[in-house]
């Protein structure tokens, strides 16, 4: 990267966005580039990229998210990312987003920034907090020590983005490359050794010479690959071993006298430019009073379960009605089209295809629009609010006591909103047997999408108890999570347990804007899934349900009738031996909310129909056994595709689908069957 | 007549979701909208 | 002494922290350095809760044997 790039070109500049978790870098993200976002993946590795446009006077600009970390080192993949990008990516400027309440440890990335010689303007975001704290910040004073722009923001209500923005597109001359601080005289002699050695050897890189010096005094893993591929083995072998020699004969680690002096740096710099005040005010704020009660010994766990039901019961309370309208306009419209066709003489073929096909399949999956939007939110503000962390640190007693780590629990929540980002979510996870256990029960986590299937199996079949019956669902899957965490704990390899740290940020209200941005998105994607998939799945089966030519629709001798015919023997133990129901689940497998659209053709509904036939087709005791297979069976092609690149193998996703769909059957196998033994059958 | 709309209806519904499984378990694409290697826009926030 | 030894309410002083790259790493990325106060705002079994100056982590109990700290507290 060169140091004396000018801003950009064409007046388009590209930023890039830096700085810790909780630092509102998300809030801040979002306030540039508002719905213009795009999330992606980094190339090669499996972590989140987010780009968006934003635009200030007649500049164009390109925003890119770097993930959150708390340092540049090279200890997981998301620091990896941020630092490769940093060093070799295409980008004008940085904005390092600080939390203002949160200096000291926000100012460690700075620094490290610094050192690298990066274009950063400092963003003290979360002034407000900061305010309420009485922390006082001199910014003048504070862009003087660290030789960098400063502008003070308040992301989450919009406050200080204009001057941000006339920052960003300002020309700066960086002369002065990089910030040194001093390391005291051992270590800056071998930085200048080294630096000698690395000019020696024609080390260009694309990086400042004394900042790998001082990398690869720390012998940070990255910058000795690096190194080995600039120079080849051999040089870099001199490199190291007069690192080692050095080290032996110095008073301490070299690691800990450089981060010493880091923070003695930090400190100085605190306290020149940032008043608080008198420090010793254990104040206890809001937040850890709540935390008394949330972590607390024993009422953690209630609290917790209790916050779980309400989430659930929200969900379906408020669903409920809309989805109420939603069925209502669809049959209307059912009706009003189909007799405006036959009215205007269309083919009888026509108007099946957009009543039983479009509107009874895909209609009957766009009803649940209500659910999906709900539930999506309900996680996205638990998130949002800071409550994820504290659940994960009350679960870890439990799920430790199951073999599991407290870390698998955020993955296992995100699971029950969809299970590719569950499974990507056990990154987190740094044993591999840990990661691996948990992306195998991801599955069981039931996800939106097979909620459709639930909630009209149980609105036509259990009427009255419908939300005691998926609920019942819910607790089943993860009633099978924790048993399958315990057999897979025994029969996997053994391997490291993950060291559990995590940070319990402040609780803070979701904004309305980032709750709305969350919204939009997923009703979008259900949308676009609906639209895309279930639509191309529904016509196929309504093709097949038509052929061969003449055939009486959705008939047993129909295409889709002698295929589900075929399948269909495999689920007669469990109750639901008929070519529709066999069809519904194979199709499911590329999407669960097809089953329901699948069920939609072939019985030729509107929604309202749907009700009405299933209530014809299934005993309460079968569509209870089918709601299991559903929930435990093979997951969706999506899922199973995240498996596989998650652990750049084919053999779990295979063993994946093939354990749950075993799974499935039995438990469907002990429903339908104890049941039936217990006179409730029919 | 009918044999015309239902095969393109037909072979164009089936190609579509032969690429998209393919894509899946390629990794490159998937038959849920927007996520493949990605993120799926249904992921909860950093972390 | 180890701050996993702290009891809930207990103040110290961080003096080392010991332990491999990885775990080393972590721990300082998250603000345990030598010289810094902790608090311990609960230890019920499970990872601690510890205060560093406004900021709240939990610690499991593997990593937090590998903070050494003082009670005798931090002269600057």
């Amino acid at each position: 990267m060169s140091l004396n790039k000018l801003r950009g070109k064409n007046n388009e500049v590209k930023l890039a966005l830096a700085g810790n978790p909780n630092s509102g870098k998300t809030t801040m993200f979002n306030e540039l580039t508002g719905s213009r976002q795009h999330v992606g993946n980094w190339p090669g590795v499996t972590v989140e990229k987010k780009t968006g446009r934003a635009s200030y006077q007649n500049y164009s600009l390109e925003v890119i998210d770097l993930p959150g970390t708390y340092s540049l080192g090279a200890y997981s993949e998301d620091e990896v990312v941020a630092r490769d990008f940093l060093t070799t990516g295409d980008y004008d400027v940085v904005l390092n987003i600080i939390n203002s309440a949160n200096l000291d440890r926000n100012l460690y990335f700075t620094v490290q920034l610094l050192e690298m010689g990066v274009d950063l303007i400092a963003v003290l975001n979360m002034a407000d907090e900061a305010e309420k704290k009485g922390i006082k910040i001199d910014k003048q004073k504070l862009g003087q020590l660290l030789g960098t722009p400063v502008v003070e923001t308040v992301a989450s209500k919009g406050r200080g983005i204009d001057n941000l923005f006339a920052k960003t597109v300002q020309h700066r001359d960086l002369s002065e490359a990089a910030l040194k601080i001093d390391y005291g005289s051992e270590v800056e002699a071998l930085i200048s050794e080294v630096i000698s050695m690395l000019k020696k050897f024609d080390f260009t890189g694309q990086i400042n010479q004394r900042w790998a010096a001082v990398k690869l005094i720390e012998h940070d893993p990255e910058a000795v690959k690096l190194l080995e591929r600039e120079v080849g083995a051999s040089k870099a072998k001199k490199i190291k071993s007069l690192i080692a020699e050095r080290e032996l004969k110095a008073e301490d680690d070299f690691d800990n006298i450089i981060i010493d002096r880091k923070y003695e740096f930090i400190n100085k710099v605190i306290a020149e430019s940032v008043q608080r005040p008198a420090e010793d005010q254990e104040l206890e704020n809001v937040s850890d009073k709540i935390d008394t009660i949330v972590t607390n010994k024993y009422l953690g766990i209630p609290i917790f379960m209790t916050v779980m039901w309400a989430i659930f019961k929200f969900t379906f309370t408020v669903g409920e009605p809309l989805i109420g309208y939603i069925e209502t306009f669809f049959e209307a419209a059912g009706g009003w089209i189909g007799s405006l066709l036959l009215g205007a003489g269309a083919s009888p073929l026509i108007t099946s295809f957009i009543t039983d096909g479009i509107i009874g399949g895909v209609g009957s999956v766009l009803v649940f629009i209500p659910n999906i939007f709900l539930l999506f939110l309900a996680i996205g503000v638990l998130e949002d609010s800071g409550y994820m962390s504290r659940a994960a640190y009350v679960m870890d007693k439990v799920m430790s006591k199951l073999g599991l780590h407290g870390k698998s629990f955020i993955p296992m929540i995100v699971g029950f909103g969809c299970n590719v980002p569950g499974v990507m979510a056990t990154r987190t996870l740094d044993s591999k047997r840990d990661r691996i256990i948990s992306i195998l029960i991801n599955p069981l986590m039931s996800c939106s999408a097979r909620l459709p299937v639930y909630v009209v199996f149980a609105g036509a079949l259990f009427s009255n108890h419908a939300s005691t019956v998926v609920f019942s669902l819910y607790a089943l899957g993860i009633v099978m999570a924790v048993i399958m965490a315990g057999v897979f704990n025994k029969i996997l390899f053994k391997g490291e347990r993950s060291h559990f740290v995590m940070e319990l940020p402040p609780y803070r209200f979701p904004t309305l804007k980032g709750v709305f941005i969350h919204m939009w998105e997923k009703v979008g994607a259900f949308l676009k899934k609906a639209g895309t998939i279930i639509f191309s799945v529904v016509v196929l089966i309504w093709v097949l349900a038509n052929l061969p030519l003449g055939v009486e629709y959705a008939s047993a001798e129909s295409l889709i009738g002698q295929f589900g015919q075929l399948i269909a023997p495999i689920f007669e133990p469990l109750g639901f031996g008929s070519w529709q129901a066999a069809s519904s689940l194979v199709f499911g497998i590329l999407a669960k909310e097809v089953v329901v659209g699948t069920l939609g053709v072939v019985y030729a509904a509107g929604e309202g129909g749907l009700r009405a036939a299933l209530t014809a087709n299934f005993s309460p005791l079968a569509a209870y056994s089918f709601l299991t297979m559903v929930l435990l069976y093979t997951p969706c092609i999506a899922t199973l595709g995240a498996i596989k690149s998650e652990t750049q193998s084919w053999k779990w996703p295979l063993i994946t689908a093939s354990y749950l769909f075993v799974l499935a059957w039995v438990v469907a196998f002990i429903v339908y069957q104890g049941g039936m033994l217990l006179g409730l059958g029919v | 007549m009918e044999y015309l709309f239902l095969g393109v209806l037909g072979f164009g519904s089936l190609y579509y979701i032969g690429k998209k499984v393919y894509g899946g378990i390629k990794g490159t694409d998937s038959p849920c909208a927007g996520c493949s290697d990605k993120s799926c826009p249904a992921a909860g926030g950093k972390e | 002494m180890p701050l996993a030894m702290l009891r809930k309410g207990e103040t110290a002083c961080i003096k080392e922290i010991i332990g491999g790259r990885t775990a080393k790493g972590k721990l300082t990325d998250l603000g345990f350095v030598s010289g810094k106060k902790v608090k311990i705002h609960s230890s019920s079994g499970g990872p601690l809760i510890v205060a560093l100056g406004d900021n709240r982590v939990a610690l499991g109990h593997g990593l937090a044997h590998k903070v050494m700290v003082d009670t005798e507290g931090c002269e600057s």
